[in-house]
Formats: C-alpha cells, sequence, structure tokens
C-alpha cells in the first residue's frame, strides 16, 4: 500500500474516533462543570493577526499609550535570542501584532509574561 | 454575551469531535489532547460573541486549539504527569481490529515527528480535506507555503514510514 494510501486510511479511522454522542455528552458535561467554576472568565488570546485592536479595560492603558517593541528589542529586553521571541510569539505566548512583514510586541505584554514564567519558575 | 446552555451544547456537539480529531494529528498524549479540547471550548464559550459571529468557526477553533494545546503541553511538562503516549482517546469502534489500530497510530506518530507547520498542514489536508486557500486561512500562510508544507511532509512521511516498515 502507497503512502498516500496509508495516510487516508488513518484519516478516515481517525475520523470515526469521538462520534459517540454518549461520550460528547459526558465531555460536554465535564466542559459546563469547568465553566460553572470559573464564574468570572479571565480570557488569556493571542492578538498574533487578531483584525481589531483589544479593547482596554478599566485600569488598562488605553492603546495610543501602549509602547510596541520590536522582536529585537524583546529579545534585548529578554536576553534571549531573536527566534525565541518568534517562537514565543507564534506559540502564543507572546501577544504580538502583525505590521506587514514583522511583529510588535506590546511592551507590558512582555513584562506580563516574564512576569507570569517568573512566577512559574518559583512553584517549581 | 455567554450562550444559552442550549446553544453552547449545539456547537459543542458540532465542534468538539473536529477539533479533537485535529489535536490527534499533533499530540499523542491522550491527556495533554484532552486538557487543550476542553481549553479551546471554554475559550469558544468566553468569546461567544465573537465565535457566533463567525460563518465558519473552525479556523477560529484551530487556531486556538493549537495555542492551547501548546499550553498544555507546558503545563504537563512543568507537574510531571505524562499519560500513555500510544493510549488514544475515544471509544473503539467494532470495526477497528489491532492491526487497522496499529497502523493508524504508526501513521499519527510519524505526522506528530514532523515539524510543526508541516504537520498542521498535512492534518487539516488529510482529516478534513479542505483546500489549499482554506489551509492557508487557517495556518495565516500563503497558499505557496501550504504547497511547500504538503510536499516537505510527504517527503518526510515517506522516508520515516519505509524506515518503520524496514525496521519491523
Amino acid at each position: 500500500m502507497n503512502i498516500e494510501d496509508r495516510l487516508q486510511n488513518a484519516a478516515r479511522a481517525v475520523g470515526e474516533l469521538w462520534s459517540d454522542p454518549v461520550d460528547t455528552a459526558e465531555r460536554l458535561c465535564r466542559v459546563q462543570e469547568r465553566l460553572a467554576q470559573q464564574p468570572v472568565p479571565t480570557p488569556v488570546e493571542s492578538t498574533l493577526h487578531r483584525a481589531t485592536p483589544p479593547k482596554p479595560s478599566a485600569g488598562e492603558r488605553p492603546l495610543s499609550e501602549v509602547a510596541f517593541l520590536t522582536v529585537a528589542e524583546v529579545a534585548s529586553v529578554m536576553r534571549v535570542s531573536k527566534m525565541t521571541v518568534y517562537k514565543l510569539v507564534h506559540n502564543g505566548h507572546l501577544p504580538a501584532v502583525r505590521v506587514g512583514r514583522s511583529f510588535r510586541v506590546p511592551e507590558n505584554a512582555v513584562h506580563e509574561y516574564l512576569r507570569e514564567t517568573y512566577c512559574e519558575a518559583e512553584a517549581l | 454575551m455567554a450562550p444559552t446552555s442550549v446553544e453552547f451544547a449545539r456547537f459543542f456537539t458540532q465542534w468538539d469531535p473536529h477539533v479533537r480529531r485535529y489535536l490527534i494529528w499533533l499530540e499523542g498524549d491522550s491527556g495533554v489532547l484532552d486538557d487543550a479540547a476542553q481549553e479551546t471550548m471554554i475559550a469558544a464559550h468566553q468569546y461567544w460573541d465573537r465565535v457566533s459571529s463567525l460563518e465558519n468557526p473552525k479556523a477560529w477553533l484551530f487556531k486556538v486549539a493549537q495555542q492551547r494545546l501548546s499550553k498544555a503541553r507546558t503545563a504537563r511538562l512543568r507537574h510531571g504527569i505524562s499519560t500513555d503516549p500510544h493510549e488514544l482517546p475515544g471509544r473503539v469502534g467494532h470495526r477497528d481490529g489491532l492491526a487497522q489500530r496499529e497502523e493508524r497510530l504508526t501513521i499519527l506518530d510519524a505526522v506528530r515527528k514532523l515539524p510543526q507547520q508541516q504537520a498542521t498542514a498535512i492534518a487539516l489536508q488529510l482529516q478534513f480535506d479542505h483546500p489549499l486557500s482554506e489551509i492557508a486561512e487557517i495556518m495565516g500562510i500563503s497558499t505557496g507555503s501550504v504547497k511547500t508544507h504538503l510536499h516537505h511532509a510527504r517527503a518526510t512521511l515517506e522516508t520515516l514510514l519505509t524506515d518503520v516498515d524496514g525496521a519491523a
């Protein structure tokens, strides 16, 4: 059997997974339980490729005051390579705005990321 | 505005299996996959206004699923818990014989070894039969890049699967 047929067969087999309505209902219950446990949503979403800029909530700086850093500047602040910064942006760990072919990262997002990972490192 | 429970249940029933079938091409750890899929659906609930306004939320869901997968992997790594990577979630159907299951695991394992972009492109094409333009939209790249990723993915898979068959 050639590779293409094997890939198609695997795709067909995967297509049959999770088709049991009883299982789906169980998974829905689990998600609804989790939603019930977190009444106040604290969404963390990457702004990568976002069409409209995020609205600043109360207490946040308005967009006009947000300083944006280039990837090279972020790399310099974090003392890592530019490639590491690109990976963070692509993985969604660091929100960024796409400007043409380059990225701009909000300064506060870098501080937020460092604070978050610092706390996580402490917890290890 | 949050969805009603009926609205969300309908959405969940329609899209959760698709998200999981997409993620299984990228992740073999059933615990990580489950976490990522759950988080994706929770994100859809939180961003309901945006998600419900989309004609086809697949691109949004898959993009978020990929981000949540990355977070779930990091979290699982940090907590040091790992489930059996060969444990496939979901109930195994009657037609799913042992040989077919082994074959599927071999193929999925090979796809997961590919670079992320290549694995994503091949998963979207094989599993959902998306046209190149839709894969490009979901991945946020050009159709030319999608073609390149698919070409390299197939070439690498051929080598990987031939090696596996040779070893067997």
